[in-house]
């Protein structure tokens, strides 16, 4: 117990790199209303370039199809390769704004969200390609003297990190209270068009807040790599704590800001030093450190959160569009047609991407219900499949075949629901933040549990079947055999159906109402709090049976392929087929990495190809077709339906229109004045207010 | 009893009271209407009595039900329903589901039945929806999305949202601001028809030729409380409404918080619009 304040005070050098983050985050938001999932990636390309410089000499540049390593002879001292670092991280940084952010102004939140894990994906891919995926280890360039804290060493390093993480912040304070830029930028926030009416720009505003935000996080990420080096992958995961502090602070304050995100990284080293001492059961010997962003981004949302967003904030009302399109039993027929000839083609590597394929698509099903009806964007359903793959192979001892499934997606079910409730506060991209961090939790806790997972850290299942007959994998003749695939094929059906008999019902009326506007479905006697966490059920549902594919497909597995990062993978393929239909889903399913295009067209490829085409897809989808591959297509066609309906020989006066199927980007309506001149105070004057 | 009784009710925001003790009746089978100034806190009525805004004192029963502790969704259910000045639309709805969304009235075991048998529920609220699509001429629209429609139609359907669910009493935030006055008459005949429907209605306009006319109980409302209430006639002899609108005591707050509370600064347009409103309907009623 005594020993807490020490570790608390070796976690400040964390939390230091966490509160720069967080600083970023919000003046990124402050400058361009877009809340920056990228920040980690974007400061780990600076970080990787300083370090390789600093090691080998050579100036990598995160390109591809072009020479993207110059020698430049040895190692080069700090100054030089902080600078190069820095320059190549600005650079970097400009580039995505131009082409990238700039043009997400003015869309729905989550699809800035969805935007920025495209790039996370992006720059997390080019620097795998051009520094190979290593881990990075510079030497200390803060002073690493080693004092004596009552008897325990303690290396200073960290203290220094806080102190100019602290300078900086008032810095940041300073400009933004003080001088006419700050001024700018939150003019520029609160109301863009009166921004513009007083000669601001809000582009270039938007641009200096940006390069201001990527220096901060890439010059603190460059000092800190030293604490425990840098790979590709580290920064990103630094995101949740980061997030977690932004939130807390309500994507306003510095200071409060600060302050949280240096008591998480306190925590967290205490939480990893409790662990240490074994003062905990067995159990939680996977990452408890994963638990305290978690607490803290929910503790932050649900003192923050209202239950029914108040008639001024009409924050987060835009939603990605959603194509509706009716069911077209030819399409379906066709669909499984098509599927059952692929899941019992001759060739192996075929049948194993269609079922790689199936478990996709199903888990994006699952994505489809909350992100495409309900509006929220959830990072965790592949987290959510994972557990009820691990609750399998715990059951299937006991229980066998057909009660273990049942049970496991029951519980799946249950604990979907539950975590579920604390995020009934919040939306768009506080949700994906609660969940990103739930998946962490997951991933660091349950996956990596000894305990939890079985003997050696690895779960097992046996193969399915009923009366004697087997239906396994791996069937003793061929792998993967044809009979597995065609009940893989069935289920995903079913689940097909099940989605279809959702969206088409009152059900999926209410789950869109709620998405469109929940103080308008509540005023409709809607239980918005009781829908959210219906949706979340169903999802969970869909993610609980996937998550028997994953188990069943492996039969023995661990937490490989379940990881939060590659939660955002899955979101993304959800994304770029479109997310809210079906026909996405299989879309997104096919597109998946060992999928059936990726082996079949692609003929394999190399993994960081596959992150780089994936990553750059979804931005370009966030950026021109945010409904997906499979909306663009369906909207397209109603297009051309009304179209012809229209040249087409309708009598003159016949009044029916087909129905559109197509839901076009819900505009944000924004009222004319009242008769007699609309107040300064209306709801009106609310709805303009917001970024136009 | 009153369908609807209001009791000293008060909202306080951050100190500022909104509305203060107000006493408000609405009977079945009336229209009421509600007039006053810009931030009056007409709109901040409606919110305290549907349950979007807390109320800080006072007392609110509808149909001899406490309401204190229901949710906003809940008063819908016991038939409470309402419009948004803001309309509110599900624009991810076409028009006649977002009626259907006002319509249906889910039980916590039509999860089940909306997954399995879809048809089923639907069928009883599909003649509702096609009542208040036909009452409101949008019978041709209901298949469109409403971003695709006129302003004065995404009004329409914002009322006819709200009847949808047959409720017993609609509170209609400034249904025809921004209508034409072709529109906004053919709105205030509806409302009179609606009447018939066993509907009592609850009317925000500053439309007063509408509210005028349409109303068989008029409530004024200035600086958060009830300066005056009445017949329509009654109402437009009251010297305090003559001064809240036309007075000099108006002239002189707008002059000192003009700047600030920017509504304000069109008293002047307001009694401009009234003066004539008056003179028409006295001809009218001529
Ligand atoms: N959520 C809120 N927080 C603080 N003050 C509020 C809030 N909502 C409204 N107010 C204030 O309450 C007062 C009444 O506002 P309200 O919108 O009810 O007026 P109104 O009569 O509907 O005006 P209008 O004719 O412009 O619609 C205004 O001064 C407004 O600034
Ligand atoms: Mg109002």
């Amino acid at each position: 117990m005594s020993d807490w304040p020490f570790y608390a005070l070796l976690g400040v050098g964390t939390g230091a790199l966490y509160a720069a983050f967080a600083m970023s985050v919000i003046i990124t938001y402050r400058g361009s209303g877009v809340v920056n999932f990228a920040v980690g990636a974007m400061a780990m390309i600076p970080a990787m370039v300083f370090a390789e410089l600093r090691a080998s000499g050579d100036l990598v540049i995160p390109i591809v199809g072009l020479p993207n390593r110059f020698r430049l002879g040895d190692p080069m001292s700090f100054v030089p390769a902080a600078a190069l670092g820095m320059a190549v991280g600005l650079i970097v940084a400009a580039v995505i704004y131009v082409v990238v952010i700039r043009s997400l102004r003015s869309a729905p939140p989550v699809t800035m969200l969805v935007a920025t894990v495209g790039l996370t994906l992006v720059l997390q891919a080019l620097a795998t390609r051009g520094f190979g995926n290593v881990t990075l280890r510079v030497s200390s360039i803060l002073p690493d003297d080693v004092i004596s804290l009552g008897g325990r060493p303690f290396p200073v390093d960290r203290l220094w990190l806080l102190v100019a993480v602290c300078v900086l912040a008032l810095g940041v304070g300073v400009v933004e209270r003080f001088t006419r830029f700050g001024l700018a930028t939150r003019a520029a926030f609160l109301n863009e068009k009166g921004a513009i009416l007083l000669g601001l720009n809000p582009t270039r505003i938007g641009l200096t807040n940006w390069l201001f935000a990527a220096a901060l996080a890439g010059s603190v990420g460059i000092v800190g790599s030293s604490l425990g080096g840098v790979s590709p992958f580290t920064f990103s995961l630094f995101v949740v704590p980061a997030l977690g502090a932004a939130l807390a602070a309500r994507l306003q304050s510095i200071s409060v800001a600060v302050g949280a995100a240096v008591a998480i990284g306190s925590f967290e080293a205490i939480a990893v030093h409790i662990v240490a001492q074994q003062q905990v059961p067995r159990f939680f010997l996977g990452g408890i450190s994963a638990l305290v962003p978690f607490v803290v981004i929910v503790g932050a949302l649900i003192l923050v959160g209202k239950r029914l967003p108040n008639r001024a904030a009409i924050l987060e009302r835009a939603q990605v569009p959603v194509v509706l399109a009716r069911a077209d039993a030819r399409v379906w027929a066709l669909t499984l047609a098509i599927a059952l000839i692929v899941v019992v083609s001759g060739d192996p590597t075929v049948r194993f991407a269609a079922l790689q394929t199936m478990f996709v698509a199903t888990l994006l099903m699952s994505i489809g219900v909350l992100t495409g009806l309900i509006g929220q964007v959830s990072l965790a359903q592949l987290a959510l499949a994972g557990f009820s793959a691990f609750m399998l192979s715990r059951f299937d001892g006991p229980l066998g075949f057909p009660l273990a499934p049942m049970a496991a997606v029951a519980v799946t079910i249950v604990v979907g629901t539950l975590v579920s409730i604390p995020a009934l506060r919040v939306r768009g991209v506080q949700f994906a933040i609660v969940t990103f961090s739930l998946a962490v939790v997951f991933d660091e806790l349950l996956f990596r549990s000894p305990t939890f997972v079985g003997r050696g850290g690895i779960a097992q299942v046996d193969a399915p079947s009923i009366g004697g007959f087997e239906f396994g994998i791996f069937d003793g003749e061929q792998f993967p055999a044809r009979v597995f695939g065609v009940v893989m094929l069935v289920v995903t059906a079913l689940c097909a159906a099940v989605v279809q008999g959702v969206r088409r019902g009152p059900l999926g009326r209410r789950f869109l109402a709620v998405r469109s506007n929940e103080r308008a479905a509540a005023s409709a006697g809607i239980d918005v709090a009781q829908t959210k966490v219906l949706a979340a059920a169903i999802a969970s549902l869909l993610a609980g049976v996937a998550g028997l594919m994953f188990a069943y497909k492996a039969m023995t597995f661990n937490g490989g392929g379940l990881s939060a990062q590659d939660g955002l993978l899955v979101l993304a393929l959800g994304y770029v087929g479109g997310v809210g239909s079906i026909a996405g889903a299989v879309v997104g399913g096919i597109l998946a990495p060992s999928g059936l295009f990726i082996v079949v067209i692609l003929g394999g490829g190399s993994s960081p190809d596959q992150f780089l085409i994936t990553g750059i897809a979804l931005v370009l989808v966030a950026m021109k077709f945010p409904q997906g591959i499979a909306g663009s297509w369906q909207m397209l066609r109603s297009r051309i339906e009304s179209q012809r309906q229209r040249d087409g020989s309708d009598p003159p006066g016949h009044e029916t229109r087909e129905a559109p199927v197509v839901m076009v980007e819900t505009a944000r309506t924004v009222e004319p004045g009242t008769r007699s001149g609309t107040s300064g105070v209306s709801e009106s004057s609310g709805a303009t207010g917001w970024r136009p | 009893m009153a369908l609807l009784e209001a009791r000293g009710l008060s909202v306080n925001y951050g100190g500022l009271y909104a509305n203060r003790d107000i006493d408000l009746d609405c009977h079945t089978g009336k229209l009421v209407g509600l007039i006053g100034p810009n931030g009056a806190g007409k709109t901040t009525f409606i919110d305290a009595i549907t349950g979007f805004t807390p109320v800080s004192e006072g007392k609110v029963t509808f149909d001899g039900v406490d309401l204190a502790g229901l949710s906003p969704d809940k008063r819908a259910k016991i038939g409470l329903t309402r419009t948004f000045q803001s309309l509110e639309l599900f624009e991810d709805l076409t028009v006649r589901d977002n009626l259907m969304a006002g319509a249906e009235r889910a039980q916590w075991h039509s999860i089940i039945t909306d997954v399995l048998m879809p048809g089923r529920n639907e069928r009883q609220y599909r003649e509702q929806v096609d009542w208040a699509l036909d009452i409101m001429r949008l019978t041709d629209r209901a298949d469109t999305l409403p971003s695709d429609l006129s302003h004065g139609q995404r009004k329409l359907i914002s009322v006819a949202r709200a009847l949808a669910a047959k409720p017993k009493l609609v509170l209609l935030d400034e249904p025809a601001a921004g209508l034409d006055t072709a529109e906004s008459q053919l709105l205030g005949a509806h409302l009179r028809e609606f009447l018939d429907h066993d509907m009592s209605l609850f009317l925000i306009d500053h439309d007063m030729g509408l509210v005028l006319n349409v109303c068989d109980y008029i409530y004024v409302l200035d600086f958060g409380e009830i300066i005056a209430e009445g017949t329509p006639a009654e109402v437009r002899a009251d010297p305090a409404v003559i001064s809240a609108y036309l007075g000099e005591s108006a002239g002189e707050s707008q002059a000192s918080s003009g700047a600030t509370f920017g509504g304000q600064q069109q008293t002047g347009d307001i009694a401009g619009a009234i003066d004539d409103i008056i003179h028409d309907v006295s001809e009218e009623t001529r």
